[in-house]
């Protein structure tokens, strides 16, 4: 009776210690924002009309992508690596942020960050995944191992496929069609994440994907469904993120 | 109590602590998949944190029900039928909702737990979100996994299934996928005449000697024993079907050297898996072994492995049919 007590105790010492050394460890957050935007403006979904440089006027229905790898870079010291697979949806208020954890030995001010838009390649051959890498989100290409790490879709005008719709999925980690993408950025002004409301900014300007040099003939290749296909495109997704 | 005590105390809980943590994360092993005699490692690597009874029970369940379809009318088992070692029996290629046609023949399922890639093309590589791609295929079950979630969410007995599977009765594709691809993996084919032969616990007649013979000398380097596969892919010389041509293996690597290359079938229960090859085309196994004889091979886009085999005679045939009916179990040991 008195060792199942002291057992009883000790476990809940140990869970009391385990809560406050979390806290200590994960003392803040920032918030990373993706804004999307067309033709230097935010970018209506389904209403927007932008006008690429190679001609055809498009619309952007969907704009969902994998952000992983992320690295906040400081000004002094090393650099803060935080892990996970976070899935944004610019279509969806709820999910175009990241909240980062930043420890508290970790504090200061950063003024870079980059990340990956795609899916580590072990994590495209793991089983069922929860959460953000769930293949409810619509992210895995269910015909063959591996998830969509950008998908760009919506109308083009004088597109040739039915409803004159354009589906850009980019995904692949196989080489020779390894299409994971680094963003680099640095901020504008060094980000405190001390402070209360520390975020970093990001423009998505689905415009660059089109117009980035040489532009993209986006009439004749309405449809872009699988890693072959998309290594050639796959470039153009760093084109769209400017840090703020 | 002294200090040194409640030092030893504390260790002794934290030990404690530990085995439990380990007891509960040692789930692979526990997992009730037969490792039969002579089977390489297994592969297949499972749930971890699941009352593994349960989520085999649930798998069978969700295997053998029409809901994973969009319009509720076919099932795994439509097209999977145990009967036939989870094959098709006598349909050339598979059949979706509302008559649709696949173009490929439906696989059997056994020993799974063991192959690495899965699909005629290896397109996928982790046996527990295979089943996305029958439940969303359009010429399959044409599911949205949306509407699939809500409808086993407002199921009567699907969430407690679930609950007693993970713990909690929340129903979600990752959950989903683990139950099917836990039962699926626990279709284990080990137990055929062939099995106890080679244990010495049953014997094989004299024809069905002389076909195991040949048939390592002719067939054994890829549908090698004791799987009967060697997990591999191969292009086998079949003349690509004029109408719609089907690439393989090409179309997952778009490597020349895997133009209609498609993936070793193993050979357990082939007297029930009828009809042949990747898209059917052989009703019997004597058509099978006529094509891989024949003399036309050396001339087609054919492996080398099977260019060589030799040109056998009718009873070498027969014989090789005879040791092939050796292979049939009821493939369900689990």
């Amino acid at each position: 009776m008195m060792l199942r007590s002291a057992v009883l105790l000790v476990g809940i010492v140990a869970i009391a210690t385990g809560v406050v050394s979390a806290q200590h460890t994960v003392l803040k957050t920032v918030q990373i924002v993706f804004h999307p935007r067309c033709g230097n403006a935010p970018l209506r979904f389904d209403t927007s009309q932008y006008r690429t440089v190679s001609g055809p006027k498009v619309t952007v229905s969907m704009l969902k992508f994998y952000v992983t790898d992320l690295a906040l870079h400081p000004v002094h010291g090393d650099t803060l690596r935080i892990p996970g697979h976070y899935l944004v949806d610019c279509t969806d208020d709820e999910r175009m942020s990241i909240r980062a954890s930043v420890p508290y030995n970790a504090l200061g001010l950063y003024s870079g960050l980059s990340f990956r838009i795609g899916v580590d390649s072990v994590v495209n051959e793991l089983g069922p995944s929860a959460g953000d890498l769930d293949p409810i989100n619509g992210m895995y290409w269910t015909w063959s191992t591996g998830y969509v790490f950008c998908k760009l879709e919506g109308t083009v005008e004088h597109g040739s496929a039915p409803k004159r719709v354009y589906e850009i999925h980019i995904g692949g980690y196989k080489t020779p069609y390894n299409n994971t993408m680094l963003v680099n950025g640095a901020m504008a002004q060094p980000v405190d994440v001390a402070s209360p409301s520390a975020r970093i900014d990001i423009d998505v300007n689905v415009d660059a994907f089109f117009d980035a040099n040489p532009p993209f003939n986006i009439v004749a290749r309405p449809s872009v469904t699988d890693a072959r296909q998309a290594t050639d495109v796959a470039p153009r997704i760093p084109e769209m993120f400017r840090v703020r | 109590m002294s200090g040194n005590h409640v030092g030893a105390l504390l260790c002794g809980v934290a030990l404690c602590v530990v085995a439990v943590i380990a007891r509960t994360i040692d789930r692979p092993d526990t997992m009730r998949i037969p490792q039969p005699p002579g089977f390489p490692p297994r592969v297949y690597q499972g749930t971890v944190d699941a009352n593994d009874t349960a989520l085999a029970s649930l798998g069978a369940v969700l295997f053998e029900d029409p809901i994973l379809s969009v319009d509720s009318t076919i099932s795994c088992e439509t097209c999977h039928q145990p009967f036939a070692a989870f094959a098709h029996v006598d349909h050339a290629v598979s059949h979706g909702v509302e008559g649709r046609i696949g173009r490929r023949n439906v696989p059997s399922l056994q020993n799974l737990a063991w192959q690495t890639s899965f699909m005629w093309d290896g397109s996928i590589v982790n046996l527990d979100m295979q089943s996305l791609s029958p439940i969303t295929g359009h010429d399959e079950m044409a599911e949205n996994l949306d509407h699939l979630v809500r409808k086993l969410a407002a199921h009567p007995t699907y969430p407690g299934m679930f609950r007693r599977a993970f713990g909690t009765d929340s129903v979600s594709i990752p959950r989903l996928l683990r139950a099917l691809g836990r039962f699926v993996a626990g279709l284990v084919s080990a137990n055929s005449r062939y099995d106890r032969a080679m244990a010495g616990t049953d014997t094989l007649a004299e024809n069905e000697r002389h076909g195991l013979q040949l048939f390592r000398q002719q067939c054994a380097t890829c549908h090698s024993e004791p799987l009967f596969t060697n997990n591999d892919f191969a292009s086998n010389g079949l003349m690509p079907d004029p109408v719609s041509p089907d690439s393989g293996r090409f179309t997952v690597t778009h490597e020349n050297r895997d133009l209609f290359c498609f993936r070793v079938p193993t050979l357990r229960n082939i007297a029930r898996t009828y009809p042949y090859m990747h898209d059917g085309r052989f009703k019997k196994l004597r058509d099978v072994l006529a094509h891989y004889a024949s003399p036309q091979m050396h001339d087609q886009h054919a492996d080398p492995r099977v260019q060589a085999i030799g040109l056998l005679s009718d009873i070498e045939r027969k014989d090789i049919i005879a040791f092939l009916l050796t292979l049939t179990d009821d493939g369900r040991s689990r």
